[in-house]
């Protein structure tokens, strides 16, 4: 094909200007913006995440604890260290997407010790760890080198989705290990009421075969969790996302935030196959944690062992985690410092959205801060 | 006469896209979501998962059995032997963990003695 008889791109622009009485220059600012869009989505996936400097302090299997590095002095930082639970879908930078940006660094910032568990992406050789077996075997251990490495036997835990169902079966399964206080974010917990459009009635018996599920896959792979997730709300996750993002091309430090989040989100890890199958069937369907009827260790898991300070917060607008399935554990546990906190956010939003650093950040500061000085006897 | 060219309007052809995702997409997200939360979407998505299942457990049960039959024949560890093995490690880092938190228990003991 002869090059003389291809356009220059800017010709293009002069043509499409004459003919259609566009501004070409407009054309031309639009695409660049379109090529950007595309290139910071392309880019997210590669975007560093987690950039606070840390530690590792214990590793078992996959699972690595990281104790964060304290740039106070001693004298004015808390005592009482904290402790990160995530979940077991998605990676734990949720708590430190970006400089600025990150929960684990405002946490520094104001004094505390801070831990996060990072429970790692489990292999089919981790497909017969239950769901219990991360509060037993892995949970259990994490905490005994927390309170080692800190040198304080007390220490504060902070479960965040899942991460706050594992702590609670923590909290109540082990009454003796002083735990001084428990703070859940968008806990599910309480699945007697399954309100509509939940993914839980997806995963209903009879909706779904899981012991089928993980029979044939030995772990369930992670893209179809973030498939049940988007589903959820297909417009705005198929569509909507990608448009905000075109809306924001021209704010650098707003793209960035998108990018960090957008990796956090397509950057799934498989759901160990037991721990998935025992969730759905015991936890989920049975609902025999709120019952009491789950047994762990030869004995039942009891909510009212908890007495730890308690401090729930729910999101108002979480389509995941409804605001029933995370409250009735207020009327369960023993705990006489206890506190329903109620945000208008959404699921992710609440830790990762722009406001969390107005809201949800200083909230959590402030009620820990309160609870997480040295007793004196 | 001017060089200058006639003002003319300028255009963003994904402006307007966004425009119109704007306008429709309450309607339109609240309309999806409903449909997502159905009984009926719910059965079935659930149809279509079974289905999914039923031809991917015969495929990978059929082929795991012959990898299984190959690997034992060229004298190779199975996949099944691997996962145990793997399982047996972590069970041992388990002991291990315990071991290093016991005698860091009886050191501190042996401390407060002296």
């Amino acid at each position: 094909m002869d090059d003389t008889t291809q356009p220059a791109w800017d010709d293009l622009f002069f043509q499409l200007e004459e003919k259609t009485n566009i501004s070409g220059e407009a054309v031309q600012i639009a695409y660049g913006r379109y090529v950007k869009g595309v290139k910071a989505i392309v880019d997210s996936y590669d975007i560093p995440v987690g950039l606070t400097p840390k530690e590792i302090v214990w590793t078992l299997n996959k699972a690595k604890l990281y104790r964060y590095q304290r740039e106070k002095p001693s004298e004015e930082r808390y005592p009482i260290p904290l402790l990160l639970v995530y979940a077991l879908i998605n990676k734990p930078f949720i708590f430190d997407l970006a400089p600025g940006r990150s929960f684990i660094e405002f946490m520094l910032d104001e004094g505390f010790d801070v831990f996060l568990l990072d429970w790692g992406a489990p292999g089919l050789e981790d497909k017969n760890t239950t769901f219990d077996d991360y509060v037993t075997e892995y949970l259990y251990r994490a905490v005994r080198k927390v309170q080692r490495v800190s040198g304080s036997k007390e220490f504060s835990m902070l479960g965040y989705c899942l991460g706050a169902t594992i702590a609670v079966t923590y909290a109540a399964t082990y009454p003796e290990i002083p735990l001084r206080n428990l703070i859940l974010l968008t806990a599910p917990i309480d699945f007697s009421n399954q309100p509509e459009g939940s993914m839980a009635m997806w995963l209903d018996e009879g909706r779904l075969d899981v012991d089928k599920l993980v029979d044939t896959y030995g772990n369930v792979p992670g893209e179809l969790i973030r498939y049940w997730a988007k589903m959820l709300k297909p417009v705005e996750n198929f569509a909507g996302a990608y448009i905000n993002l075109l809306k924001m091309m021209d704010d650098e430090a707003a793209v960035r935030s998108w990018q960090a989040i957008n990796r956090w989100v397509e950057d799934v890890i498989p759901f160990a196959g037991e721990a998935f199958r025992q969730f759905v069937k015991v936890y989920l369907r049975g609902n025999n944690l709120i019952s009491g009827e789950h047994i762990i260790n030869g004995k039942p898991v009891d909510i009212s062992n908890i007495d730890a300070s308690l401090l729930n917060i729910v999101a108002k607008y979480d389509h995941l985690v409804a605001q029933s399935q995370s409250e009735s554990i207020m009327d369960l546990v023993s705990s006489q410092d206890k506190q329903l906190t109620v945000i208008p956010s959404t699921h992710v939003g609440i830790m990762a959205g722009s406001s969390a650093k107005h809201k949800l950040w200083p909230e959590i500061v402030k009620w820990l801060g309160a609870r997480s000085e040295e007793r004196t006897q | 006469m001017s060089d200058e060219k006639p003002e003319k309007p300028d255009i963003d052809p994904f402006a307007q896209m966004i425009q119109f995702y704007d306008s429709i997409s309450k309607s339109w997200a609240s309309a999806m979501s409903d449909a997502v939360a159905s009984k009926s979407f719910a059965e079935s998505m659930s149809e279509q998962m079974e289905g999914n299942l039923e031809a991917m457990s015969f495929m990978r049960k059929q082929f795991g059995e012959f990898m299984e039959q190959y690997l034992q024949q060229m004298n190779l560890p199975t996949r099944k032997e691997v996962i145990t093995m793997s399982e047996r490690l972590t069970k041992l880092e388990m002991a291990m963990d315990d071991l290093d938190a016991k005698l860091d228990e009886i050191l501190d003991i042996l401390k407060t003695i002296e």
